[in-house]
């Protein structure tokens, strides 16, 4: 067969392949026709096979290009991504990031020590050598602060300003805990650094906010939203740590598909930290500012801070005994990354 | 060597090539869709301004919120929506898929969109494009993470490459000299180069190969090495044309 003879005996499959492939608004009703998902897939079987003669039989080269590029768009809407259910969602809260935690547990301990453990140092400076902790975080700062909280949340605030500053609370710190995940691609170094100056820098106001008369001012205001927002610190700088020690210890993988698992896991601590995150800006914005009893702000936190430790402690690791009991064969239950069969990793869950 | 190819293997045995973006692509998507959400960011703002005006403080909130969501999921909601394309990828024809050519799915879009934060360190994406330009599939540190590639997808039709042959060298080549396909798209590749080289360093090039066909085929040398590469060129595509090709054109190794 010539050239010829083949294009225009096969030009007609090709030119439905195009159509049904193009992003046009025809394409999309081709597609999604009853029969639509069954003609795809057989012109694109024989678009393939179209590839492979024209290759082997030397056609023209523009014809081989032409080929290659039909096949390579059609492959992409062929072997399409699943769909991303509601009930994923729900999933992902009950199972898939509590599993993550308990199976990066190391990483999260060592979040929540970067940040908690200067925090805890620095508040016990304050008690012990102001003067050393001038010297960490200027004196004149520490006062601006103070000064925020003299007056007390005794009346609550209008309403529209509860908004404006849950608005405000989502931006920046999730956008903070982001900034602390991606950094810690750089061998963790990232993460470890925005962990630090942030349990220092806490750790310094609340020290020194505390023994001031607007201590409980402050104390009353940070601990409704505070155990969501620290933790949820804690667990983005520990998604940094998975992501940057992913780099550094490879196993037996070449570095890139080490950083790739590693990767996977890290998301989804982060995504996770970035909901506990929303909630501690609701939190923030409605309830610590309000005229609410001091009593009830204390309970509430206290609350929160044990729901905190089952959730990410007794339920986590509940879940991952659950998790082996089901695939007691494969050591450690955790996602593959391009492995053969296409996100083999949600469909064990 | 350097190739801005990258091969597939599908299911179905065969394989493709999808062709790597290119850095300068990729910045002008980026620039693209910078001031889409730019522009996106400060209408809804005046928006907000405009609707909620007595209550402008609530409504601020609720901007920062939205500039919130702008700024770390403009991509992955379009890149979930539009399969791997953002609006300025779509203009540039640029396609993000896994490094195994299927599409991204919603954990992949996140991750590589997070990491631009790291990317774009310290400003002006110096990180990333260090990255691209180092790494065997062009990808930046957030593609390296999520396993994900940028294509560049290409709609061509075929019939359009032809090269520019100067008619007088459209006859008289050489008769009934049988290619292979490997003969045949060397040949092929240098025809069409050709009007892109300086005249001299054709000729050089020329030469190199023109000697390999002479001592193939025998035929005698005349004439610049350029013309009897094109003349074989000519003669041997009209003799693929007129014959049938599947066994003429002989084994491929």
């Amino acid at each position: 067969m010539t050239p010829a003879d083949f294009i225009k005996r096969r030009k007609g499959d090709w030119v439905e392949l195009e159509q049904m492939v193009s992003d046009s608004p025809v394409g999309r009703r081709l597609r999604s026709s009853s029969d639509g998902a069954s003609r795809l897939a057989g012109l694109f079987r024989s678009a393939c096979s179209d590839l492979a003669r024209a290759r082997a039989s030397g056609y023209p080269d523009d014809l081989i290009d032409y080929l290659n590029n039909l096949t390579a768009r059609a492959h992409n809407l062929f072997y399409l991504a699943p769909p991303f259910p509601l009930r994923r969602i729900w999933q992902f809260f009950t199972t898939l990031f509590p599993l993550t935690v308990r199976r990066n547990a190391t990483y999260v301990v060592a979040g929540l020590l970067l940040f908690y453990g200067p925090m805890a140092g620095m508040i016990a400076l304050s008690a012990y050598d102001e003067e050393v902790l001038y010297q960490i975080v200027p004196k004149s700062m520490l006062e601006g602060v103070e000064k925020m909280y003299e007056k007390g949340h005794g009346e609550g605030r209008e309403e529209t300003a509860d908004v404006m500053m849950t608005g405000f609370y989502v931006r920046n710190n999730i956008g903070i805990a982001f900034q602390c995940f991606s950094a810690g691609i750089f061998l963790g170094l990232g993460s470890i650094i925005i962990i630090l100056f942030n349990g220092v820098l806490i750790g310094a106001i609340v020290g020194f906010v505390a023994q001031s008369p607007a201590g409980m001012n402050l104390l009353s205001f940070i601990i409704g939203h505070g155990p969501f927002e620290l933790t949820a610190i804690c667990l983005s700088g520990a998604a940094g740590l998975r992501l940057g020690f992913g780099v550094i210890i490879t196993g037996n993988r070449r570095r890139v598909d080490s950083l790739r698992l590693a990767a996977a896991d890290a998301v989804r601590l982060v995504l996770g930290a970035a909901a506990l995150l929303l909630g501690a800006a609701l939190i923030e914005g409605f309830f610590s500012p309000s005229g609410l009893p001091m009593a009830v702000k204390f309970t509430f936190g206290g609350l929160c801070t044990l729901f905190l430790v089952w959730y990410l402690g007794i339920h986590s690791v509940r879940v991952h005994r659950a998790q082996l009991a089901i695939a007691p064969q494969s050591g450690t239950p955790g996602p593959v990354p391009d492995a053969p069969l296409l996100h083999q990793e949600e469909s064990t869950l | 060597m350097i190739s801005t190819t990258l091969p597939i293997e599908t299911p179905e045995g065969i394989t493709f090539t999808y062709e790597l973006a290119s850095l300068s692509d990729r910045g002008k998507a980026y620039a693209i869709d910078l001031l889409i959400r730019g522009v996106a960011v400060l209408i809804l703002g005046v928006l907000m301004a405009l609707l909620l005006g007595p209550l402008v403080k609530a409504g601020l909130g609720l901007w920062m919120v939205i500039a919130f969501i702008v700024e770390w999921f403009y991509y992955v909601v379009f890149e979930m929506t539009m399969g791997g394309q953002s609006i300025g990828k779509r203009l540039l024809g640029l396609r993000v898929v896994k490094v195994a050519g299927h599409p991204i799915g919603f954990y992949d879009s996140v991750l590589r969109n997070l990491l631009r934060a790291a990317d774009l360190l310290p400003l002006t994406y110096a990180v990333g494009a260090l990255s691209v330009l180092f790494t065997r599939r062009f990808q930046r540190l957030g593609d390296l993470a999520a396993g994900t590639i940028v294509v560049h997808e290409r709609k061509t039709w075929f019939g359009n490459r032809a090269p520019q042959i100067d008619p007088r060298l459209a006859q008289g080549g050489p008769r009934g000299i049988v290619l292979s396909n490997r003969e045949r798209r060397l040949l092929q590749d240098f025809v069409l180069r050709k009007d892109r080289l300086h005249p001299e360093r054709r000729e050089q090039l020329a030469e190199i190969l023109a000697e390999l066909y002479r001592r193939r085929f025998a035929m005698p040398a005349q004439g610049s090495a350029t013309d009897t590469l094109v003349k074989l060129h000519v003669a041997t595509s009209e003799e693929r044309n007129s014959n049938p090709v599947g066994r003429a054109g002989g084994a491929d190794r």
